[in-house]
């Protein structure tokens, strides 16, 4: 990967949690690289990629986490959703199960981000849409019953892929705007940057992350 | 005024003026007479003006003088110039017609505010307005930039003005010349043989004046009346009008006065030299010839006006010309005339006859003999009347002009150098406005901007080889966060457990943690001997993790160090490396790699952490697993440090071939820099792990326990 530019103002951290195989590693890699991964192999843990966007006019970089799907990492993602600023809840609109998991995924999204965090709901494979198994009404529904933001999106088709990712990082620079996001909190999930990168000098010290306190 | 400052006021004007013996004697009769105070009044215009014209005024002066072929002295010159200065006083009162100039005059000289209404009245308000709001100007400067207030130097306005007009003579004597521009142009159309005319007018009148002043020593009226009449009139007048202000104005008539008698012998003479510029242009430009027709009494009333309009032509051209012409027809003549200016200068009856003489020498040698004439008898009627009082008036006017310059000095070093806070107050002041200026802000913008081109030129390169940067692009820093996430959460959970553990199981426990500890704290305590020495990376690395019990492979870490390895094999294979590549690709390319390797050594530490909590596999020890660990750690360190003295043989060979050793030797330092580094990331990522594999173990421990 190649050295990135390095003027940006802010880092969003995002994490992207749900059912195992609903897409979300795929959603990434079309976010990050426009790519649609036939074949994703299962995530360890938890995944990253970043991509730089510019919100009326702030260059942001985004930190995404994805995190493994399958239920024996449950315990071990739990650790990863500290300091996001934006969390996208994926099921797969042609199972079922996945949708009614969010539930569960909400749940934790709600208790282990802050309350400022951007939750956006996200139905995946709408390419499928002859399988469908779940209604955009009926998601419609739940999302604006919690508060969520909602699309369906295709990873293989990138339909509303990026739609999806920068509607969240508007949404929290708005929060950040309004003041309703203080950055100044340990788990803003935002970090305020310099639009130069950090000087060859402090190389010396490896840089201890936000959400190391505990 | 007490005698002492009148004294001092003596001495002083004895080092300016240099012809001062008169002065002196002139104070000493003052004190006698003791009456200088008021005279300071009147007085002190007349001062103000001496000095400015001393200044100014001496090189146009002595030129004015001499132009008539006059000579005269040093002495006589500032003393005619003072003559000068009070007869443009004068003018100025005389330019309200003669009956109200009285009272106004009197203001003029001692207050400004005082002159205004009554020369509101005069026909001339205008101009003398004009005047007034210049002197006013003048206080206001003082006021304001000495910071004093007005009500301390009311008495002394004239002083205040004078004050100014010492420090800042040219500033003055500009606004003098503004308000001389308002009479130039009514002047202007006068011919200048009028100029000269009223010249002769003023200096006669200024005799009679000094005559009815030295009767009285109050010569207000002098003013108003008549110069011709002047003698009768002007000491009834006198009589009448003795007030709190007639000394000070009678003193600076009697200065006029005996000024004018001066200029009047000198003027034939010179007595017009010293004149401000204005009077000395207009008094020199005109020829002999119109003089003397001015003598006649009847123009003597239009004198006033005149003067106003020949003091109103200062600047001219001509003057200044004719200064010089005369400067050096003056010096040829000069010697004897010039004693005679001296003793005239001193006391009045002196002045008077040495005037008269002066007259008539050098009037008759101009072929002006009507002038002389004109002059002899004036002088001789003003003579009588200077006998009798007029000297006194004119020696107190004379102290009081020095006295008042004393004050004024002393006022002026008080304000300047007593009080040396208000002067560090305003430098203070002045140097906290100017401290931020445009200028310096500007300089420190240019300096930010440079600063930030500069890094940001820096920043596009140091990119390439910053370790960090490339350590955060290949997620390596990522890959650190979680594994720190996971850590701590390990960590919480390790306190949580043990404190919630039952006593017996804390003790079965104990040991195992104790060893996992041990093991972690170890690791790079006996690694430091064995580095440098070749290794089988990959192979090390596959063991350790298949030590592990994970289920992972080291696929990318593995991929990555071949890829390096391979780099380099290739590197040394060619003969001329530089054909390859330069030094700053083999440093890009030696941080680059560093960063790879240290990405995917914290990667699969933060993965072997994530699979140790979930694998609930009993086949290995955590104690196993941990030495495994920290032995996979140490290689990961180890090849980080082959690959760091690879690269920098690359370098130094390239350093070598290219002669350009010094330009190497930097980026060999920075590659061993960035190799640091990546240890410190690996060896930080591994501590991490304690938690976590104690979390394990006990997780396991209770699980077994269950």
């Amino acid at each position: 990967m190649a050295a990135g530019p390095y003027n940006y103002s802010y880092i969003f951290k995002y994490i992207i949690i749900g059912d195992m195989g609903v897409g979300k590693s795929c959603l990434l890699h079309q976010f990050t690289e426009k790519k649609f991964m036939a074949d994703c192999p299962h995530t360890i843990g938890v995944e990253f990629g970043t991509r730089i966007i510019e919100v009326t006019g702030q260059k942001i970089k985004l930190q995404i986490w994805d995190t493994a799907g399958q239920e024996r990492f449950r315990a071990v993602t739990r650790s990863y959703y500290r300091g996001a600023a934006g969390a996208l809840m994926v099921y797969d609109i042609t199972r079922r199960s996945t949708y009614n998991h969010l539930s569960s995924w909400l749940t934790d999204a709600r208790n282990l981000t802050n309350p400022n965090t951007v939750i956006f709901l996200i139905g995946n494979k709408c390419d499928l849409d002859a399988q469908r198994d779940v209604t955009y009404e009926e998601a419609k529904q739940f999302a604006e019953e919690n508060g969520l933001m909602f699309l369906e999106c295709s990873a293989k088709t990138g339909e509303n892929v990026e739609d999806a990712f920068l509607d969240t990082a508007k949404k929290i620079y708005q929060n950040i705007q309004d003041g309703s996001l203080d950055l100044n909190a340990a788990e803003s999930g935002v970090q305020h940057k310099p639009a130069t990168p950090r000087s060859p000098i402090s190389n010396d010290q490896p840089p201890s992350k936000e959400g190391c306190a505990c | 005024m007490s005698d002492d400052e009148a004294f001092a006021s003596a001495e002083e004007g004895e080092e300016e003026a240099k012809g001062s013996k008169e002065k002196s004697t002139v104070v000493e009769e003052q004190s006698k007479s003791g009456q200088a105070a008021p005279a300071e009044k009147g007085g002190a215009k007349p001062k103000g003006k001496q000095q400015q014209r001393k200044k100014k005024g001496k090189a146009q002066g002595k030129a004015t003088a001499e132009e008539k072929g006059k000579a005269s002295q040093k002495t006589s010159r500032e003393k005619s110039s003072v003559k000068a200065d009070t007869s443009t006083v004068q003018a100025k009162e005389f330019q309200p017609t003669p009956a109200a100039s009285v009272e106004s005059q009197a203001p003029v000289s001692q207050s400004s505010e005082l002159v205004q209404p009554s020369t509101k009245d005069s026909i001339k308000a205008d101009s003398v307005s004009d005047k007034q709001d210049s002197k006013h100007e003048d206080v206001k400067d003082i006021s304001t930039t000495e910071g004093l207030p007005d009500t301390k130097y009311e008495t002394p306005r004239g002083q205040k003005q004078e004050v100014l007009t010492d420090q800042d003579a040219d500033k003055s004597v500009e606004s003098k010349s503004e308000t001389q521009p308002d009479k130039d142009s009514e002047i202007s159309a006068k011919s200048a043989g009028d100029v000269r005319q009223s010249l002769s007018k003023n200096t006669t009148g200024e005799d009679a004046r000094l005559g009815n002043s030295g009767e009285q020593s109050i010569p207000r009226d002098a003013d108003g009346a008549s110069p011709n009449s002047g003698e009768e009139k002007l000491a009834e007048d006198g009589a009448k009008d003795e007030g709190s202000w007639n000394w000070g104005w009678g003193s600076s008539i009697l200065n006029a006065a005996t000024n004018s008698l001066e200029t009047f012998s000198s003027q034939v003479g010179e007595g017009l030299t010293t004149i401000i510029d204005s009077v000395e242009s207009s008094l020199g430009v005109p020829s002999p010839e119109d003089v003397a027709k001015a003598d006649s009494p009847t123009e003597l009333d239009t004198v006033p006006g005149e003067e106003d309009t020949v003091t109103a032509q200062p600047h001219e051209k001509e003057a200044s010309e004719e200064a010089l012409a005369a400067k050096r027809a003056a010096e040829t003549q000069k010697g004897e005339e010039d004693k005679e200016a001296e003793q005239t200068a001193t006391p009045a009856a002196q002045e008077e006859e040495d005037a008269a003489k002066a007259e008539g020498s050098w009037l008759s040698g101009w072929g002006m003999s009507s002038i002389s004439n004109m002059g002899k008898s004036l002088v001789n009627k003003s003579q009588n009347l200077m006998n009798t009082g007029f000297e006194k008036a004119e020696n107190l006017a004379a102290g009081g002009l020095d006295i008042l310059e004393t004050i004024g000095k002393k006022t002026y070093t008080t304000l300047t150098e007593h009080d040396p806070g208000l002067r560090r107050a305003r430098e203070f002041l002045h140097l906290r406005d100017e401290k931020p200026s445009l200028s310096s802000m500007l300089r420190e913008a240019q300096e930010q901007a440079d600063v930030q081109a500069k890094r940001d030129e820096e920043s596009e390169e140091a990119l390439k080889v910053n370790f960090t940067a490339l350590f955060e692009d290949n997620q390596g820093l990522a890959h650190l966060e979680a594994l720190e996430m996971l850590s701590n959460r390990s960590e919480r959970k390790v306190q949580s457990l043990l404190s919630a553990m039952e006593e017996d199981m804390l003790e079965n426990i104990r040991p195992q943690l104790v060893e996992i500890k041990d093991t972690f704290q170890q690791a790079f305590e006996k690694e430091e001997a064995g580095e440098e020495s070749e290794h089988d990376f990959s192979k090390l690395v596959t063991e350790n993790l298949s030590e592990l019990h994970l289920g992972t492979a080291p696929d990318k870490l593995n991929k990555v160090q071949e890829n390096v390895r391979q780099w380099i094999a290739d590197f040394y294979s060619h003969e001329d490396h530089s054909e390859i590549s330069d030094a700053k690709e083999v440093q890009q390319r030696a941080i680059q790699s560093l960063a790879d390797v240290t990405s995917k050594a914290v990667e699969q530490f933060h993965k072997a952490g994530e699979l140790v909590l979930m694998q609930k596999d009993e086949e290995k020890s955590y104690t196993h697993r941990a030495q495994s660990l920290a032995k996979l750690s140490s290689v990961l360190v180890t090849e980080v440090d082959i690959l760091a003295s690879k690269f920098s043989q690359c370098l130094n060979k390239i350093g070598e071939e290219k002669k350009t050793t010094e330009e190497v030797n930097p980026m060999v330092t920075s590659v061993y820099l960035e190799a640091s580094n990546a240890s410190g990331y690996i060896q930080d990522a591994f501590q991490l792990l304690l938690p976590v594999l104690q979390h394990a173990a006990i997780q396991s421990a209770l699980a077994l326990s269950l």
